[in-house]
């Protein structure tokens, strides 16, 4: 049986993103390994390196997950309605030049501003030259074009494929909920959801992150224009907290089509599962306010438009999801490759991220957690146990479906233990240090923090091992003879 | 010439007249006023090339180089609103004139090629431009003064 052309040419593109930021993922964990070991006390690194490779961690890791996120739902919208594969490369090309750039403004140019490269300390009081900021800048910026190409590609194949934003967004479905049926209409698959919001949210958010960059390079390069740092702070903080948080509703579409492929059932589109999407691609552009509930000068009413809306952005598209799922693989004589595990994985850490973000954004406990630790572990927990599972799950459904087999029972114990048993380790070092006060982006921090950062690094070593073991694993699969059926 | 092209041209000829007003009207313009007036003339110039796609647009997504011109003109629009510019274009109305022109040039290109890409883009491109244009108002070359040296 032979593929065709165009079903050949989009799995080349999702592999590629898979396996490019899957790699920018592994060197990433590397550094943050180093970064744990050193706040643990078990290596010195140099004055500044730190700093510089938190920069490159923070944004290296988003950046990985969105490239390996962005390539299945690329593939997803493209069994839809055909893609122009160019346009794909085009937008890979973009992001490789962006990661470049910025691995050249952190190795050799010391960029030391974080990701958040908040306006004005990219340029004031610097240990790094500043050719390296316009780096990190024009770096970021290259990204943010492969984001957009993307978003604008699959906004417009949505639309010509439901017809408009009316059919895209599945309003006749819910509010001509009969009528709708009776002229035996179907409104998009749920994962058809997860790339319209990533498209819609990304193109306002992308503006956002757009004005930013330009804004900043204009003051690297004329330094008397002046830039409100509040304004700055908004606008980066919208576009980096919307951009972190789209990457988990990209990868959720994984498991719309995995899971409904484990499970051989049909994971249906329903009218509180478009509710929800619609939650979602309102509330997730507002949620970042959370941010900025210490900035006094901030208008209050935006304190608590922040606070509600990250609770609406994240707990209706949750629930509903995994209630799904849960009921998708309840009594479905489901056989647990690490696919599924993955998939099924992904949604508890989804669900314990998700809960500790909301507790952060909740401004009476954000008085304690703020700028903590906790922070940091919430985060972790979403990429790490949540869109890191989502991905992975979907490429061993697709290694799994190809070959026809399953991974043994010990290397799934063995990766199982890595990735989820390591990495709840790792997180956990981070809650306890949070909810005991000590505050993040640090190199060495007050106790527990150094205590806490220990157990951590062992955590992470485990994580590390996990993750070399399911390369292994995927490697072993991919080399498999393909089964006839699925070739 | 059918109604919908006669409005697309009255609107780009109104855009135009609006962006040479530096050659008939001079006076200090505060940067924020000055960016909305800018995010204005972008508006008028993408509703004409939105007027003038109307409903011929294609569908299914088109070819790379209209995605690429839509990307980038909204990027080279801001960078045309580089505020430190504004003393010298308050002193040289032609020059002023020129930078307006260019910002027409980018809104219309922003909406017509992402038109010419597929139907919607050109829409959603604009909206994300405008919505640049009006946010550069707050703080793009407006800021209190800094307390940190």
């Amino acid at each position: 049986m032979s593929v065709p052309m165009n079903v050949r040419a989009a799995r080349a593109i999702m592999w590629t993103y898979l396996a490019t930021g899957l790699t920018i993922f592994l060197l990433m964990l590397l550094l943050g390994i180093a970064m744990r070991a050193e706040q643990a006390g078990w290596i010195t690194l140099a004055p500044g390196s730190f700093y510089s490779m938190l920069s490159l961690h923070g944004i290296g890791m988003i950046v990985a997950m969105a490239i390996a996120g962005l390539g299945t739902l690329w593939y997803f919208v493209n069994r839809e309605i055909q893609l122009d594969a160019r346009i794909a490369y085009t937008a890979y090309g973009f992001f490789v030049a962006g990661v470049v750039c910025v691995i050249v403004a952190v190795f050799p140019g010391h960029y030391g501003a974080l990701w958040t490269m908040l306006y004005p300390l990219p340029f004031i009081g610097t240990y790094w030259p500043s050719w390296a900021t316009g780096v990190w800048l024009i770096g970021n910026a290259l990204a943010i074009a492969g984001f957009v190409i993307l978003c604008a590609q699959m906004l417009a194949a949505l639309l010509a494929r439901y017809g408009g934003f009316r059919g895209v967004l599945a309003i006749d479905y819910v509010f001509q909920h009969r009528r709708f049926s009776e002229e035996g209409k179907e409104p998009p698959p749920p994962q058809m959801f997860a790339a319209a919001i990533t498209a819609i949210d990304g193109l306002i958010s992308s503006a956002l992150g757009m004005l930013y960059g330009i804004a900043m390079i204009v003051h690297w390069i004329d330094p008397s224009v002046p830039l409100n740092p509040l304004w700055a702070k908004n606008l980066i903080y919208q576009f980096g907290h919307t951009f972190a948080n789209l990457t988990i509703y990209i990868a959720v579409a994984g498991v719309y089509v995995g899971l409904a492929h484990c499970t051989k059932r049909k994971y249906h589109t329903s009218v509180p599962l478009v509710v929800a999407w619609w939650g979602t691609l309102l509330f997730v552009i507002l949620a970042y306010f959370h941010h900025l509930y210490m900035d006094f000068v901030q208008n209050e009413a935006l304190q608590y438009i922040g606070e509600i809306a990250s609770y609406l952005a994240a707990i209706p598209v949750v629930v509903v999801t995994i209630f799904s799922g849960v009921m998708l693989v309840h009594r479905s004589g489901l056989r647990w490759g690490l696919g599924a595990l993955f998939l099924y994985a992904g949604m508890i850490g989804w669900v314990v991220g998700g809960i500790a973000a909301v507790l952060d954004a909740t401004i009476p406990i954000n008085f304690d957690l703020h700028n903590t630790l906790w922070v940091p572990g919430h985060f972790h927990t979403y990429l790490l146990e949540g869109v890191l599972l989502f991905i992975l799950g979907w490429m061993f459904v697709q290694l799994e479906q190809r070959s026809g087999t399953l991974s043994s029972l010990l290397t799934r114990w063995l990766v199982g233990i890595g990735i989820f048993g390591g990495g709840a380790l790792f997180v956990l070092g981070f809650y306890i240090a949070g909810a005991a006060g000590v505050p993040r982006r640090y190199a060495i921090e007050p106790a527990p923090g150094p205590q806490m950062a220990s157990i951590a690094t062992i955590g992470a070593i485990i994580v590390l091992a996990g993750f070399l073991a399911m390369v292994f694993e995927a490697l072993r699969m991919a080399r498999l003879p393909a089964t006839e059926a699925n070739a | 010439m059918n109604g919908r092209l006669l409005l697309a041209s009255l609107v780009l000829l109104a855009t135009v007249l609006f962006a040479l007003a530096p050659l008939y009207r001079h006076g200090d313009v505060p940067i924020a006023i000055h960016h909305l007036l800018h995010a204005l003339i972008l508006f008028g110039a993408a509703l004409a090339a939105l007027l003038f796609t109307w409903p011929g647009a294609p569908r299914a997504p088109g070819r790379v180089p209209w995605l690429l011109i839509t990307l980038l003109s909204p990027l080279a629009a801001m960078l045309l609103m580089w505020p430190s510019e504004y003393s010298v274009f308050e002193r040289e109305p032609a020059l002023h004139a020129l930078q307006h022109l260019g910002l027409v040039l980018f809104g219309f290109l922003t909406a017509y090629a992402g038109q010419r890409f597929a139907a919607g883009i050109g829409i959603a491109m604009s909206a994300t431009m405008l919505l640049m244009g009006l946010l550069a108002a707050g703080g793009f070359g407006v800021s209190p003064p800094l307390q940190v040296h």
